[in-house]
């Protein structure tokens, strides 16, 4: 592994993408970012192949079906990291230990001792985290500016609404009597054609682990504040593969923070039919001296024609540098030897509190955040 | 003509004078406790009691929006003396207080039919329509949020006569929660949050319905001196309805930062509740938002304040809520 400074190029290796790839080509809108090989156990199936060698052969790099010959042999200083969402931790701490910085698709991991060996792993080894996020999104810088000008006071509150207006297979109760289970991973291997597969993994995730790290990054972002406590009610309410599972696809959370301040979170997979744009993605912050309404998925452009089918978003989001400014943070961070925007300890405190909440959502009592 | 009295001041003595040449079967005619109103021809006493004892054949009805502490004294004198009773607000500062008045309406046989102002905004019943057209399917999830400048008037700052945040201003944002379920809340936890513990400003009532629904209801009363900001959206099975103020802004350009303006509904909230009060009066029915709901609304209320004071959930039982 080379160092790195200044405006040097860092060297990419995509140890798995399994899911999208929206993270390997979120870091390549940045030109210090060069991906150059994607890599993974041999030992994988080959559906996991397949979708790597896809992607290799879409960016013209090779495939290595051996991760830690790919790292030595490609002299790579950063890990993308996006298989199955149980591999994640293994990946990431393979390249940790490898020396390499890590960029790390949702979500951290679906334990939180995972992500425990994640933070250890990357400190041990002193080299930069990120998990993917969307801190960065326009709507957010601009939450965050407003903020930082001292434009609605001090944070009391942050309430967020995230509804992915997605669909999942089968809705709730359409399936036969005796129907047997949907098969978690079939049904998500299948989702990857229209790209509504957004709990790649062997066991089931709710939507609370699958996409809770958007929104509580953002709570955490705009108040600097950690989660000490949460109250959930969680439910299986649109779709029959979380039925079958027993997962949440629609949860609401009270969170209650350090320095007295409050969150809230609704989210939920609500289907495409209940929303004209990808979902309603709302951050609502109050402060001390005003409040501040936020639409996450502004700005954007509505689109309609003749043909337009349900399945057609007709609002599409427009501009903005979001991967780019990720990627910045995270090269900022290796030069200046500084943080990422979410960090691995950051990820892990969120793990846990996704994990208080589903735990509060079982017991119907409020759950400490570990 | 359902002949009317305002009894006590509230914020929409306005609209009611506006509306007043407009409602269809009704028309004010007296005022009381302070009640400012534009309109000629109406008749002005002291109290409550003093117009009953003068003119009560001048009335027929009473819309009651005295201090919360007074209001059970007033519905039971309008009771008493036969007049139908409209509660703007809680209909008292407890649910037993509540439960009492309802006694006393009902063994006047007058109707008494709880304000809950916010199921005749034009947008909640908007919400509601969907849901009675069969669109949203079964609702999963209510979420509003109200956040507005501290409340005028010096009671409706004090929470002994007001009852505070979850009495005075929650008990809207509750029943509209159960009106659209259909049902009562079976857990409720709430937090509230304030300079002074005693009077918090800011609360968030987190109610859990039958079949996993949820709702997550958050009211400030801190916001600064302006306008109000508020939003309601559903989640259902199959629908999802947003109501949202952010949506309903106009921008104003006159240098500078655009502002934002909300685009107003009128009187139309105003007018369709007291609409609802005569046709109950004329039919002999009970009205949409009965005295019921006002209790149950006032029960989850205190439910939730023993939760944010404890830091527990409570659940519903035989016996009422109980913290868990």
């Amino acid at each position: 592994m080379s160092s790195s400074s200044g405006d040097s190029v860092f060297r990419v290796a995509v140890l798995s993408v399994v899911k999208h790839d929206y993270v390997p080509l979120g870091m390549v809108t940045h030109p210090r970012f060069d991906l150059v090989v994607v890599a993974d156990d041999a030992a994988q199936p080959e559906w996991v192949h397949e979708r790597n060698q896809k992607l290799a052969d879409d960016l013209n790099i090779p495939y290595v079906r051996d991760v830690e010959a790919a790292i030595r042999d490609y002299d790579v200083q950063v890990a993308c990291v996006s298989p199955e969402a149980e591999r994640h931790a293994d990946l990431s701490v393979r390249a940790a230990n490898a020396g390499l910085h890590v960029v790390q698709d949702k979500p951290m991991s679906t334990l939180v001792s995972e992500c425990d060996r994640i933070v250890e792993a990357v400190e041990r080894n002193g080299v930069k985290f990120l998990m993917w996020n969307r801190d960065m999104l326009p709507a957010m810088l601009l939450a965050r500016q407003e903020l930082q000008r001292g434009a609605i006071g001090d944070v009391r509150a942050v309430h967020v609404d995230f509804y992915f207006a997605k669909d999942a297979g089968p809705r709730r109760g359409e399936q036969p009597t005796g129907a047997p289970k949907i098969d978690w991973l079939e049904a998500l291997k299948a989702a990857h054609v229209d790209g509504s597969d957004g709990g790649v993994g062997h066991a089931p995730m709710g939507e609370l682990q699958i996409e809770g790290i958007y929104p509580l990054s953002h709570v955490g972002l705009l108040t600097g504040a950690r989660v000490e406590r949460v109250f959930a009610r969680t439910a299986s309410h649109f779709h029959q593969r979380n039925v079958d599972h027993g997962i949440d696809d629609l949860a609401s959370v009270t969170l209650e923070m350090d320095n007295g301040i409050v969150g809230t979170l609704c989210i939920g997979r609500i289907g495409r039919a209940k929303h004209d744009n990808d979902g309603e993605i709302k951050v609502r912050i109050l402060g001390t001296a005003g409040a501040m309404v936020i639409d996450e998925p502004r700005p954007a452009v509505r689109v309609f024609y003749r043909g337009r089918t349900a399945g057609d978003s007709p609002a599409a989001r427009v501009g903005g540098d979001a991967d780019w400014l990720l990627m910045e943070d995270f090269a900022h961070a290796i030069d200046t030897d500084g943080d990422t925007i979410l960090n691995a300890r950051v990820g892990r405190d969120i793990a846990a509190t996704v994990q208080a909440a589903i735990d509060s959502g079982r017991t119907g009592r409020p759950v400490e955040v570990s | 003509m359902t002949r009317l009295a305002l009894v006590g001041s509230g914020p929409d003595d306005e609209a009611h004078a506006r509306i007043a040449p407009r409602a269809s079967g009704a028309g004010i005619v007296a005022v009381t406790d302070g009640a400012q109103i534009a309109l000629n021809n109406v008749i002005a006493a002291a109290t409550l009691a003093e117009l009953l004892e003068t003119r009560a054949d001048a009335i027929d009805a009473v819309i009651v929006q005295t201090p919360t502490d007074a209001r059970a004294s007033h519905i039971e004198a309008a009771a008493t003396a036969g007049k139908h009773v409209l509660v703007n607000g809680p209909l008292g500062r407890s649910a037993g207080e509540a439960r009492q008045t309802a006694k006393a309406c009902a063994a006047a046989g007058v109707v008494l039919m709880a304000g809950q102002i916010d199921r005749y905004r034009p947008d909640v019943g908007a919400v509601r329509a969907s849901l009675d057209a069969g669109q949203m399917g079964q609702p999963g999830l209510v979420r509003s949020h109200r956040w507005q400048p501290p409340p005028a008037g010096d009671w409706r700052l004090d929470p002994i006569r007001s009852g505070g945040i979850f009495i005075h201003e929650l008990t809207r944002d509750i029943d509209v929660a159960a009106w659209l379920f259909d049902a009562p809340p079976n857990t409720v936890f709430a937090i509230a949050r304030g300079q002074d513990p005693d009077r918090p400003d800011a609360a968030v009532v987190h109610l859990g319905f039958p079949d996993g629904g949820m709702a997550v209801l958050d009211v400030t009363t801190a916001l600064p001196k302006g306008e109000a900001y508020w939003s309601l959206q559903l989640i259902g099975a199959d629908g999802a309805v947003y109501a949202d103020d952010q949506h309903n802004m106009q921008l104003l350009y006159a240098g500078g930062s655009p502002a934002a303006r909300l685009t107003s509904t009128g009187d139309a909230t105003v007018l369709a509740q007291v609409q609802a009060f005569v046709e109950a009066i004329n039919s002999g029915s009970d009205p949409a938002a009965s005295s019921g709901d006002a209790v149950l609304a006032l029960e989850v209320a205190e439910a939730a304040m023993a939760s944010a004071a404890s830091g527990r959930a409570a659940t519903r039982t035989e016996d009422g809520y109980v913290l868990v």
